[in-house]
């Protein structure tokens, strides 16, 4: 394992495509499924993490480092002079603008989260699919979210009879 | 027609659907979701694939039970009377249990709530008396708001001398709780009392078929619900002797029957006493939920004794207790589990509330108490979870 500062543990991430990444433990250790491997002593010099491509990892990275809980020599400073509040605000903000990606990277970034176990991205990028369903009509839900109905249309009668509690 | 499990072509790759269906803030836009295909709907109902879904409190099922058993005649639907469901989402519209399952016979006209588990519901069903005037007791299984099918269980071969026809205690189990379970969806288990042995049957729908029954020869006498609760693969019941209080543990694979002490003593200077409730909290941990004295309700955790350590002794084992202190300001009236969730429903001060057990946050819900009328509010209510 690579030691770059005095005190900061540096740790390299692999995507399949060959890119390596040189992270802060810190910052990968938001992941819990990473944290997991580095706690049980499972990682060596590099972690290799399969399915999920440079892009989207380096997405995921830019994630982390900004959600990286500010508790180290230089973090205790910036918590001092920020408020909390503001720092919230910030990071909301900060959201808002990370998340503006098209849908293919944002399903992308779903399964990244769900696979290294990040749930703040988790529930970052599951929010616009959520908004989607509980907002739109069922033929919208198929349309917005390229679902194809493959009911026949006599299966579909006999399910929505059955589900009928939950369209009133 | 396009393969279903194949997620290209734009479609949602299942996982991602899975953290989406899990973040679903409730249970209409869940199932709204369960027609939209047949993957999702997979997704959604299939027990194997929504085991790590947290659970969602629907509604409560709950039945007047104060019928005059003699003048039941439920094949030619007198009278009337079958479970209500209430919904706890807000706006949605209350029931009644034949209008979620096909009632051709009048079947569930006097059907009673047993049990609830990721969907799934447990229905005792009062057959006409037969010729010595005894009422047969027979056991359905059906998934209200997911499909309107019912699976009929074939009466229990009690021919054993001395066993008691109406069961002690039951449980239903799904792939969630076992492995072993992956390809039955559920299965049923039962329990009955003979002459100071506890007997166990389970019921496996693939084969319709009862198992023979495991023994436990130890005279109790059960008290609180018997709706067992299930804890990684083991179900539990609260019994009593006479000074003592116990959980009697059997596995999904009814390879293991045991007999746990718990702290909780019975007071024999009280006439009355509420037996503590068994819960379950967090990631399966067996609970009780005890309101004995005026003071704060109080839980009792089971500690860990070691994760591999799925048979408990006879010995008391390691519990955590803790005031309840958010419920403190007036005794809870009365107390339901919902299993699968984690939470019990708890009536205090003529309001409802859902008390999460792990986050121990209290919810009021929408519910009011004069919908639930006298005449049925004490019945054990049984708590659909999605």
């Amino acid at each position: 394992m690579a030691t770059r500062e005095a005190g900061k543990k540096m740790i390299m991430l692999k995507s399949p495509d060959g890119m390596e990444f040189e992270v802060e433990e810190a910052v990968a250790m938001e992941s819990q499924t990473i944290r997991k491997m580095i706690e049980d002593d499972c990682a060596d010099t590099a972690i290799l993490i399969p399915n999920i491509n440079s892009k989207i990892l380096s997405r995921v990275i830019e994630y982390c480092n900004k959600h990286v809980p500010t508790t180290g020599a230089t973090g205790a400073a910036a918590s001092d002079t920020v408020a909390p509040a503001a720092l919230a605000e910030d990071l909301k903000i900060w959201d808002a603008e990370f998340i503006k990606v098209n849908r293919a990277t944002r399903f992308d970034l779903i399964q990244a989260a769900s696979y290294l176990n990040i749930k703040g991205l988790l529930d970052l990028t599951s929010q616009t699919t959520i908004d989607t369903i509980s907002d739109n009509s069922l033929e919208e839900i198929r349309s917005f979210l390229s679902t194809k109905n493959d009911y026949l249309p006599e299966e579909e009668q006999t399910i929505r009879r059955e589900n009928q509690w939950a369209f009133q | 027609m396009s393969n279903p499990r194949v997620g290209s072509g734009g479609q949602i790759a299942d996982d991602v659907l899975r953290e989406v269906f899990a973040r679903l803030p409730d249970v209409q836009d869940l199932l709204r979701c369960a027609v939209t295909c047949w993957r999702w709907r997979r997704l959604i109902t299939d027990p194997a694939e929504n085991a790590h879904r947290p659970s969602m409190l629907a509604g409560i099922f709950t039945q007047n039970i104060w019928l005059d058993r003699d003048k039941v005649e439920p094949l030619k639907g007198k009278p009337r009377s079958p479970p209500k469901f209430l919904s706890l989402q807000a706006g949605s519209a209350h029931a009644n249990l034949t209008s979620f399952v096909a009632d051709d016979d009048g079947l569930f006209n006097d059907a009673r709530p047993l049990a609830s588990r990721r969907g799934f519901l447990l229905l005792g069903i009062m057959l006409p008396a037969n010729t010595d005037h005894r009422h047969k007791l027979r056991l359905a299984v059906c998934r209200p708001l997911i499909d309107n099918r019912t699976h009929l269980l074939p009466s229990p071969p009690i021919d054993l001398p001395g066993i008691s026809d109406s069961p002690t205690g039951w449980a239903i189990l799904t792939s969630a709780d076992h492995t072993a379970l992956k390809y039955q969806g559920w299965q049923v288990l039962v329990t009955y009392r003979g002459y100071g042995v506890v007997f166990a049957y389970m019921y496996y729908p693939a084969t319709r078929s009862w198992s023979v029954p495991i023994k436990y020869q130890r005279d109790l006498t059960r008290c609180g619900p018997g709706a067992g609760v299930v804890a990684r693969g083991v179900v539990h019941w609260l019994y009593r002797d006479y000074t003592e209080l116990y959980t009697l543990n059997i596995s999904a694979t009814m390879k293991q029957v045991s007999l746990t002490k718990i702290p909780i003593k019975i007071d024999a200077g009280l006439p009355y006493q509420r037996p503590p409730l068994l819960c379950i909290t967090g990631e399966g941990t067996l609970s009780l939920f005890n309101t004995q004295d005026d003071g704060v309700p109080e839980l009792w955790t089971k500690q860990k004794q070691d994760d591999r350590d799925h048979h408990i002794g006879e010995g008391e084992g390691r519990w955590l207790h803790s005031y309840l202190a958010n419920l403190r300001t007036e005794r809870p009236d009365i107390a339901f589990f919902a299993e699968s969730k984690g939470a019990l429903l708890i009536e205090q001060g003529g309001a409802l509330f859902i008390f999460d057990l792990k986050s121990r946050e209290k919810v009021r819900v929408t519910l009011k108490c004069d919908e639930i009328d006298q005449a049925t509010r004490w019945f054990p209510a049984i708590l659909l979870q999605l």
